[in-house]
């Protein structure tokens, strides 16, 4: 038997955007071995949480991540709207669906993209991101920012979304569904991707559940779990179901992806058409006093917020739990088996955002 | 300081004593609950800590009471994936984890530039909060 030689995977990785470390143990080409390391770029954004007033928190939380930046302030919100016992108009609960999907196309076609680049298919990759930038454009549009849009806030949302840009983005949605669906048929029905893809990295369904993994790479394994099937905002009033695949494979977690990336279109047009009139947000006095705590579906799976407040101005508590936390001990869990080539694209399939992890 | 009287959005909370933890969270195990976190708060003499599971997108809760000083006993003999949670305890709150299968002894988040855990409410920053936000 051979030594096994240890290898740092990362802190910088071309398939790695921000900084983590997988310490990995091989044995000739074979992963016995991988062990994390964070902290690179910890924030300490729960301790910030305290020091904020809470309605600033909401422009905190947004930094977390710069791609699910409005979830986590919708998370937030929804745990403050909920300490404090105030009910959101519904026409910022339709809005709300609104901005969160397209948060959540654009955050899965990047995906898409990156993980062709892992494994050097540029030219999908440049196209999965081109289309991803006419629904940034749509971010922009009704939003005035391509990313940190600031549209959640305590109550209800800041923006409004007028008939002209409810137009607009009916007629863009069904061209970018048009194009993602050749790029798609494209990805995922390419000899070479399936090579790389198929069999590589499984986890099994009850692994995945033991493991906490969340979102796509839990549906990827065949369990039906969504948090919008909790409900939340006007997910209950959409008819929402959850995209699954059975295989626990990567190509099963970038299928799940991309079959999300067009119910998250389904989705933004039923909110559309369905958009009631009445109030943005509702008006409130007082001060959180009191826990909640909220779950959201975030492109990468469930995130949580958890609020304490205790009658100031200043939260005793902010707890947040986002889903790549929950996804890595499944990561290390498929790592060991694994040939050293595989791992750059099984790591990239639970679409790792160190950027959330690192709050 | 008081601790919670209950959390919106979790339908259950289930107080045990800190040596019937692990006892708790394997019944949850047993049930094929999902561990989903652990959040702690500092409540002066001791620590307030909740094991959050989904039970069918519910959230329910098991809570115990850490004396500070006290070890905490490791949950990832039960549910392993509780590893970076209980290291990020040790880290950001100064809690001993007691057979904690895979241990960063505090440095899993933090440098050694912390004199003392940031999360504890005797580390001291300036409040912010004074000025108003635009609606």
């Amino acid at each position: 038997m051979s030594e096994a030689t240890n290898v740092p995977f990362g802190p910088q990785h071309p398939v790695l955007p921000e900084p983590i470390q997988l310490r990995i143990s091989l044995e000739d080409e074979n992963v016995l071995q991988a062990l994390p390391a964070l902290g690179y770029v910890h924030r300490g954004i729960e301790k910030a949480g305290e020091l904020n007033d809470f309605q600033q928190n909401v422009f905190l939380v947004e930094r977390v991540c710069g791609i699910c930046s409005s979830i986590h302030a919708l998370a937030y919100c929804l745990a403050v709207e909920s300490a404090m016992g105030l009910e959101v108009p519904k026409r910022a609960d339709y809005l709300r669906v609104v901005w969160m999907e397209l948060h959540r196309i654009h955050s899965h076609l990047l995906y898409l993209g990156l993980l062709a680049e892992a494994f050097g298919f540029e030219s999908v990759f440049m196209e999965f991101w081109r289309i991803r930038e006419r629904v940034m454009d749509l971010l922009e549009m009704t939003a005035g920012n391509r990313v940190i849009i600031s549209v959640c806030t305590i109550g209800g949302v800041r923006r409004d979304i007028d008939a002209e840009q409810a137009k607009t983005i009916r007629e863009e949605l069904p061209k970018v569904r048009e194009e993602a669906k050749r790029l798609v048929d494209t990805l995922l029905g390419d000899y070479t991707v399936k090579r790389r893809t198929v069999g590589k990295g499984v986890i099994p369904a009850q692994a995945a559940l033991e493991l906490g993994a969340v979102g796509p790479t839990l549906r990827g394994s065949g369990v039906a779990q969504d948090m919008r099937m909790a409900g939340y905002a006007a997910y209950s009033e959409l008819q929402f179901r959850p995209v699954t695949f059975a295989d626990g494979d990567t190509y099963a977690r970038t299928a799940v992806r991309a079959h999300e990336v067009f119910q998250s279109m389904d989705l933004v047009l039923a909110a559309l058409e369905n958009l009631p009139e009445g109030e943005l947000a509702v008006k409130f006095k007082g001060r959180p006093e009191g826990a909640a705590l909220a779950r959201v579906e975030a492109p990468r799976g469930e995130l949580i917020y958890m609020v304490v407040g205790n009658g100031t101005k200043n939260l005793e508590r902010m707890r947040v739990r986002v889903p790549t936390y929950a996804n890595i001990p499944a990561l290390l869990s498929v790592l060991p088996g694994c040939e050293f080539a595989d791992v750059p694209v099984v790591t990239l399939s639970i679409d790792p955002c160190i950027s959330c992890t690192e709050r | 300081m008081s601790e919670l009287a209950g959390v919106q959005g979790i339908e259950r909370i289930e107080d045990v004593p800190l040596e019937g933890l692990l006892e708790a969270v394997r019944a949850y195990r047993d049930r094929n609950a999902r561990f989903i976190t652990a959040s702690c708060l500092d409540r002066g003499e001791r620590f307030e800590i909740l094991y959050l599971f989904d039970e069918s997108l519910k959230t329910v809760a098991v809570r115990t009471f850490l004396p500070k000083g006290q070890k905490l006993p490791s949950i990832t003999g039960v549910y392993l994936c509780g590893f970076l949670v209980e290291n990020e305890l040790q880290d950001l709150f100064g809690i001993e984890v007691e057979g904690l299968d895979i241990d960063y002894r505090g440095k899993f988040l933090v440098t050694n530039t912390f004199e003392t855990p940031p999360l504890l409410k005797q580390t001291a920053c300036e409040l912010q909060g004074n000025k108003e936000v635009p609606s």
